[in-house]
């Protein structure tokens, strides 16, 4: 493939095996885990050090080059698919813990390191990360970061931002600032909580602090099988109001469970199940009864079709089977799957749900939902043959209208998965022109060339003239 | 006459903070404080928001031309039980707020001071004793609703607990001191009250204290955990006075209380010392632990509160470093130290000059790989403390001007 001019001079300062530009090896860089859109960026620089990354920025910065930040590519909303001319710099290598400080409860390390390694350096210090997305085996935490990531069990211990106490950032024009540290005040603004979340908007992240969480000496997981959504919603909504805070809430409905019961993740569900709740407690065994007991009986008053309960890891492995393999099961419903995340208030659950099932009806698309029903998180999952342009066309149309309905409902367009590409546009649901145009001025403060990560997270204002002088 | 900006006299707490005769503007509505916004844009007049005067702005040593005071936003205008989630306007009494939240056995997961309102106390990015167990102020704050001095209105987050759309401009204003914009809405997570507290705290020699709250500290339970020296050990519910101790609390669950009750026993090295205290106690010494780090109701010349952030490892070693500073210059400190958070709260109530002694606490922030800010000092006091400029500055101003162009509210 031919490289722009300028780009050879970069090429240079690499080896060739870490800058890339032939068409076949940019091909895996086209999307991440939305492939609806797709982009294959000029060139891939596998940066290794934050040196190297102050290097590319300042070139993109000179030569008016837009840079895409990318992790493991595992992110929902596209917040990493690259724009056409950019350079796209892969993060993946930089993946060292810096260090782990295990009285103090913080750990220091790359962005490019996978989540889940962290738990597990953290686990003989007795301490873990918190924040444990599905994909948390593959997905680093610099694109925890950059989208503010969540999880099954953040209903008790909070989503990324939570968790982030400094930053050291890589800006547009290629300056290093090192944000917050291993403390618990902070002078002024909070910045690192402005950084998080940013999508890359405002550079790119090339060390994190992150908050460590003793690990749980006991953990229990029970699953209350129900015969309709509207008891499994309702006994949601009576723990939650309990104040008793599991550590995860999880709904998956009617179809997931069939979906799941044909694949080998099969978890052995009642063939008239209509709803799985898994409920986790953990934390000291001391008083956990107490709270198991009285989960079970507003399970029971609910009248459930079977409870199940697990004591130890083996057991619980089973108990989250069905739910961990959700996502892979929905590849035996059709070629596609287009996840959406929106967010309710918790006492909205059941009649926003009803809507998702009445929207997916009419516009005749497959929906099911496995979904964080402890923090009124929905995903409703829509299976569809992607080489269909009209069904394509109508699981978008119904995409947008469930996600109107999560906004109608008091909520929101994203709980966890960001807004990046795929929900830029439906940003005015939320927030007034006001709203938009301070948090596009922020951006312009910080990146006046526009050049980080351009067209993500907002309404894409270019678009927005060139139609306008059309 | 009645003005749209609702000008009138200052009340004495305003007067105290900000002069005999500072202007007071307190507009009922949004409209109306976007006005008195873009008027003072229109003059060139500085601006400092309030709710009800209660406290000066950290250590900011800005004069203040004009106050516009937000005290007539005072309703609670969502508040959702089933949901654990509350929206309130920036003028609510935080003692209102707790009183309405404990009727449904709810409340904000921090410990609310006796004075002020929610939006000083979210602007000020106030501290809280249960810091360690329930995370700081920002973790709570769900969304926000602003006025810009250009008299825009803007809102950032929303009602839910879990939302990531847009910048998280709501987190980022926590401890913005009222500096890009004028707060008129604050959404907050809610907890259920704990079913009960135990308050537990022995006194002694200064080595053995420490000890025992390093072994706390590092036990694996989850005590709301204080090291506390002069004023601050008079805080207990012993009435022995200022001295030395070591304070742990324990809530929820009544079984699991206990049982980390026991533990906590078993991990000292005298338990046998130990004093417990009733539910009852442990809830009046939060409030007066917070007292102690809040600044007093009205200014003194001789007082001055200091907050030193440290990792939670450096606790014990910079608070006795703290102590051993100030008390080179002034004579008794008045220490609370938390190990499990490493933050440190410094009392100083003498007639010696506050600014040597944020000098001295610099030099010990420093040894630490921490950070020290005057949360009170008295009024005439700022201009000699200074500021420190921090780790990115430049770019939070890049990003405070976008609020505040004319630098309005700085």
């Amino acid at each position: 493939m031919s490289l722009p001019d300028p780009f050879r001079e970069l090429a240079r300062r690499f080896p060739a095996d870490r800058f890339l530009t032939d068409r076949t090896e940019l091909f895996v860089y086209e999307c991440d885990g939305l492939p609806v859109h797709r982009q294959p960026p000029a060139a891939v620089v596998l940066c290794e050090t934050r040196d190297e990354v102050v290097a590319c920025v300042k070139w993109c910065a000179a030569n008016e080059v837009p840079f895409v930040p990318r992790g493991a590519g595992t992110g929902l909303s596209g917040g990493a698919t690259p724009v056409r001319g950019c350079l796209l710099l892969d993060l993946n290598r930089m993946r060292a813990i810096r260090k782990i400080d295990a009285r103090s409860r913080y750990a220091v390390v790359e962005p490019g390191l996978i989540n889940v390694r962290l738990t597990e350096a953290a686990k003989p210090h007795r301490l873990m990360y918190a924040p444990d997305p599905s994909s948390q085996t593959a997905c680093t935490l610099g694109g925890n970061i950059a989208e503010n990531s969540g999880g099954p069990h953040c209903l008790k211990y909070g989503v990324t931002i939570d968790h982030v106490l400094g930053l050291e950032v890589v800006l547009p024009d290629g300056e290093v600032v090192r944000l917050g540290g291993p403390i618990a005040d902070h002078p002024d603004h909070d910045l690192v909580q402005l950084f998080v979340g940013a999508e890359g908007t405002f550079g790119v992240v090339t060390e994190i602090t992150l908050r460590l969480t003793p690990d749980p000496p006991e953990v229990r997981t029970f699953l209350a099988i129900f015969d309709s959504m509207a008891k499994a919603c309702r006994t949601v909504t009576e723990i939650t109001r309990s104040g008793i805070v599991p550590v995860a809430l999880e709904i998956l409905d009617r179809r997931t469970i069939e979906a799941v019961e044909a694949s080998v993740n099969r978890a052995g569900y009642p063939t008239n199940a209509a709803a799985v709740l898994l409920v986790e407690l953990d934390g000291f065994a001391a008083g956990m009864d107490e709270e198991e007991r009285a989960i079970v009986a507003m399970a029971r008053a609910n009248d459930p079709i079977e409870l199940r309960s697990a004591r130890d890891p083996a057991e619980r492995v089973a108990l989250w089977k069905g739910r961990k393999g959700a996502f892979g099961a929905m590849g035996r419903v059709d070629t596609d799957l287009y996840v959406l995340d929106g967010v309710v208030p918790r006492t909205a659950l059941e009649e926003t749900l009803e809507k998702v099932y009445e929207i997916a009806d009419r516009y005749r698309v497959k929906v099911s939902n496995v979904f964080h029903a402890g923090d009124g998180n929905l995903h409703p999952n829509i299976s569809y043959d992607g080489r269909d342009a009209d069904v394509t066309a109508r699981v978008l149309a119904a995409g947008e209208e469930m996600l109107r309905a999560c906004v109608a409902a008091g909520g929101s367009i994203s709980g966890e998965h960001g807004i990046g590409l795929e929900k830029r546009d439906f940003m005015p649901l939320l927030f007034g022109e006001g709203d938009l145009a301070l948090m596009t001025g922020i951006r312009d403060a910080i990146d006046p060339e526009g050049i980080a990560n351009p067209g993500k997270g907002f309404p894409d204002r270019r678009a927005k003239r060139r139609k306008a002088r059309a | 006459m009645t003005r749209r900006d609702g000008a009138r006299v200052a009340s004495r707490a305003e007067q105290a903070l900000f002069g005999d005769d500072v202007p007071v503007a307190a507009p009922r509505d949004t409209a109306a404080l976007a006005e008195t916004l873009r008027d003072a844009v229109a003059q060139g007049v500085r601006i400092r928001p309030a709710g009800l005067g209660a406290h000066p702005a950290d250590s900011d040593p800005v004069e203040t031309p004009r106050v516009v005071s937000v005290a007539a936003f005072d309703r609670i205008v969502a508040h959702s039980p089933n949901d654990f989630t509350v929206g309130v306007e920036a003028g609510v009494p935080l003692a209102t707020l707790r009183a309405e939240l404990a009727r449904h056995g709810q409340e904000v997961p921090a410990d609310l001071p006796a004075t002020g309102t929610i939006g000083g106390w979210v602007a000020r990015g106030a501290v809280s004793p249960r810091q360690g167990r329930h995370g700081p102020l920002a973790s709570l704050v769900l969304g926000v609703e602003g006025v810009r001095t250009s008299g825009e209105t803007f809102r950032s987050g929303g009602m839910v607990v879990k939302n990531v759309a847009g910048y998280a401009l709501h987190k980022f204003l926590v401890g913005s001191r009222g500096t890009s914009a004028v707060l008129t809405r604050v959404n907050l997570r809610l907890r259920q009250l704990p079913e009960t507290r135990t308050l537990g705290f022995l006194r002694g020699a200064a080595t053995e204290l420490d000890e025992a709250a390093e072994k706390l500290a590092t036990s694996g339970l989850e005590p709301v955990l204080f090291r506390l020296e002069g004023a601050a050990a008079a805080t207990l519910p012993d009435e022995r006075g200022p001295g030395s101790a070591v304070a742990f609390l324990f809530e929820g669950n009544r079984t699991r209380v206990a049982w980390q009750i026991e533990q906590a026993h078993s991990v000292l090295p005298n338990p046998g010392a130990v004093i417990r205290a009733t539910d009852d106690d442990a809830a009046a010494w939060l409030d007066r632990l917070v007292a102690f780090g809040e600044p007093p109701e009205n200014p003194r010349a001789d007082v001055g509160v200091f907050r030193l952030s440290v990792p939670a490892a450096e606790t014990l070693r910079a608070a006795h470093g703290a102590a051993t500073a100030i008390e080179a210059r002034e004579g008794l400190a008045h220490v609370a130290a938390d190990p499990m958070t490493g933050l440190i709260t410094i009392r100083q109530e003498d007639e010696r000059r506050l600014d040597q002694s944020l000098a001295a606490l610099r030099n010990v922030a420093t040894r630490h790989r921490g950070f020290v800010r005057a949360i009170s000092v008295p009024p005439g006091a700022h201009a000699a403390l200074g500021r420190v400029a921090t780790a990115g500055h430049e770019l939070r101003e890049r990003v405070r001007r976008v609020f505040d162009p004319g630098s309005v509210l700085s």
